[in-house]
């Protein structure tokens, strides 16, 4: 029997030749923590089909690809940040390229009071890699094995950030395909308040693979709304998990905007361990060509009369492929518990495909959960009234795949940032990014 | 205006419209009168480009250009408007936007200034105030939630703000109470004038009353089998379309 190489080996012992230059290797726990993981990561492997959890989603090319570890950027490189509306918006800026922070682009010195960023050094032990399970999510083993940089943003208890925290990850790659991880955490002290915009960015190359991990934590009655553009180079491979705890009171919302990569995942795992918390994951996907989105939740409802509440809605043109896999899980005493999740799609052609799986698992028996799925073409009616109106058939489908993405839109807290992401979507469907 | 000769219809290989010829002249009122299955529908959605139907005779010009090449929006352009049998409801569109993203691409398409935000609101205000509908109902997705009396009165709304040479009026009074029905009838000869035609479809006599043509055309089995003036419409109120189905069978 003739084996496969298998790249997950290839991935492991590239980072066990470079594990001493890799940054924070003076510090015992984190060599500990690195080594753990790659041991890990190394015997569980690139998830396969066969995963239950990746059933729709293949790996394979990235099992096909040499990619290369980023190297270490320290200084600031030569580097224009894409002008499009979201990268505009007013707020304190993380720059990160290739997973690395670039602190001469980023406000580091001028962030407000209630707001501590620390780095590895200052992150200290038993703090990364908490919130995470590298049976469920192995590629999160290859990110803590592998990250240039960690950064972990603390609110002080009570604090409300004045303006969002924005984080953009920039990937800047030559010849070689490379291979890097944004690694961050949030962790929301009780009672705070604030908005985290997160930006996915190919500013120069296009074969590259993004591996993300965040791990976000919630105190009580803390208030986080968290919003992401992936907006990937059309040949680069984004894959990341979210690892989300509530507490008692807390208010978690998460709005996806997928628009770029070849192949993407987008996954959040929530974890509900107090009562009166609400978790509302959002989400739209835009993809064309050959593009692959995959957007994998879990919410387990692990405390009673909390609320969690999903909804993502697809546009697929040519041989895109959408996948919604989610999962609601209510524990025996998460009584009171109020679940809601749908997923929409709308295929443009007939190449498309989505794959939508929810997935309930409930075992108290005072619950309300509800779940829907479609997947549906443009309304040939409507489109000729437009037309018939003297609107153009580009304009008219425009229109009315931006009234199919609204109720989606709509569902976002923050006004400032629904008009951004809005007027994003909008200039990116009239440029036919989206829709050709 | 328009000019339709021997125009021939099928959907599906079964012919609807079975040679029809039409002269439409500027600045008059037409009716077209006929019972269910006349192709009555079929007819004004061909003149407005739908593309479930296939034209397997016959010519169509509008103002010395060839219609049936074009596509619905150049019609539109045009200046050729069909006013919906069945309004559709559009969830997610805003009646304002659709009305400016229309209004701006006609213009634009008829050479004029395209309008902005202010002077849009101003004109659009007016119109709909003279037809009645609220500022509430402009801010509401196209016609999702309006009773029947208030999709046709958007309608009208649309067709007051795209002065279209030609106005196509597809069973305008379906559906409507007779105050609604005054209303929209109302609007709609508000907008008649010396260089506009109009051209309404409809099953009953009762629209005509209100909205009175200079000729009435009969179509019955996909072919114009009797015109007249509007004293047909009440000849035909009283006798019903079988003098003519019933010719035909014989």
């Amino acid at each position: 029997m003739v084996m496969k190489p298998n790249i997950a080996h290839d991935f492991a012992s590239q980072y066990d030749e470079m594990r001493g230059q890799l940054p924070g290797s003076h510090l015992n726990w984190l060599q500990t923590l690195r080594e753990h993981s790659l041991n890990v990561f190394g015997e569980l492997g690139l998830p396969t089909v066969r995963n239950e959890r990746w059933r729709y989603t293949n790996l394979n090319k990235i099992r096909q690809e040499n990619f290369v570890p980023a190297s270490h950027i320290s200084s600031c490189s030569k580097i224009t940040l894409p002008s499009e509306k979201f990268t505009q918006i007013d707020a304190y800026k993380i720059v990160l390229i290739n997973g690395t922070i670039i602190k001469s682009l980023s406000d580091i010195d001028d962030l407000p009071e209630g707001l501590k960023l620390e780095q590895i050094d200052e992150i200290g032990e038993n703090k990364l890699s908490r919130l995470l399970d590298f049976e469920r999510t192995p590629m999160a083993a290859l990110n803590t094995a592998a990250f240039t940089d960690a950064l972990c943003f603390n609110i002080r208890d009570g604090a409300c950030i004045n303006k969002p925290i924005h984080l953009i990850s920039v990937a800047e790659t030559s010849t070689d395909p490379v291979v890097f991880h944004p690694r961050f955490m949030i962790n929301a002290g009780q009672n705070s308040k604030v908005t985290f915009f997160e930006s996915h960015i190919g500013a120069k190359g296009s074969n590259y693979f993004s591996n993300c991990v965040a791990e976000i934590e919630l105190s009580s009655n803390a208030t986080l709304h968290h919003y992401k553009v992936q907006n990937d180079h059309e040949d680069a491979t984004h894959i990341a998990a979210s690892e989300v705890r509530l507490a008692d009171g807390s208010n978690y919302e998460n709005f996806v905007v997928t628009v770029g990569a070849k192949l993407s995942r987008n996954e959040i795992n929530a974890q509900i361990i107090g009562s009166n918390a609400d978790c509302r994951l959002l989400g739209i996907y835009l993809l064309n060509g050959k593009q692959h989105g995959d957007h994998t939740t879990s919410i387990d409802h692990a405390a009673p009369d909390s609320t969690s509440h999903e909804m993502y809605k697809g546009v697929l043109d040519d041989n895109a492929r959408g996948v919604f896999q989610g999962k609601i899980l209510v524990r025996k005493d998460s009584q009171r518990t109020n679940g809601y999740q749908l997923n929409q799609a709308l295929l443009l052609s007939k190449g498309t495909e989505v794959d939508s799986k929810p997935e309930l698992e409930i075992y108290a028996d005072d619950v309300k959960c509800s779940h829907g799925a479609t997947a549906g073409e443009l309304d040939e009616e409507a489109l000729f009234y437009l037309r018939a109106r003297g609107i153009s058939e580009v304009v008219a489908r425009n229109l009315l795949i931006e009234a199919f993405i609204k109720s989606a839109l709509d569902e976002i807290s923050n006004p400032s940032i629904q008009t951004t992401l809005g007027a994003t979507i909008s200039n990116w469907l009239s440029a036919g990014k989206c829709n050709d | 205006m328009l000019k339709i000769k021997n125009l021939h219809v099928s959907i599906d290989g079964n012919e609807i419209l079975r040679g029809i010829d039409l002269d439409l002249e500027a600045g008059k009122t037409y009716a077209i009168m006929g019972p269910n299955g006349s192709g009555k529908s079929t007819l004004s959605y061909v003149l407005a480009g739908s593309d479930k139907y296939t034209i397997t005779d016959g010519t169509v010009s509008f103002n010395g250009k060839n219609l049936i090449g074009m596509n619905p929006e150049e019609r539109a352009g045009e200046g050729l408007f069909l006013g919906f049998q069945y309004p559709v409801e559009i969830p997610g569109v805003a009646t304002s936007t659709f009305l400016k993203t229309a209004l701006n691409a006609v213009k634009k398409y008829r050479g004029e200034d395209e309008l902005d935000a202010m002077q849009f609101l101003k004109l659009v205000r007016k119109k709909a105030e003279e037809i009645g509908i609220s500022d509430e109902m402009l801010k509401r997705p196209v016609n999702v939630g309006f009773s029947g009396g208030e999709k046709k009165r958007n309608e009208v709304l649309q067709l007051a703000m795209l002065e279209p040479k030609l106005a196509v009026l597809d069973e305008t009074d379906s559906g409507l109470d007779i105050d609604a029905l005054k209303t929209v009838a109302d609007g709609v000869n508000r907008l008649r004038g010396p260089k506009r035609s109009m051209l309404v479809i409809t099953h009953y006599q009762r629209l005509l009353n209100y909205i009175v043509p200079d000729v009435i055309h009969v179509l019955v089995n996909g072919k114009i089998v009797a015109t007249g003036a509007k004293d047909l419409a009440i000849e035909l109120e009283k006798s019903g379309y079988s003098m003519f189905t019933d010719s035909q069978a014989a």
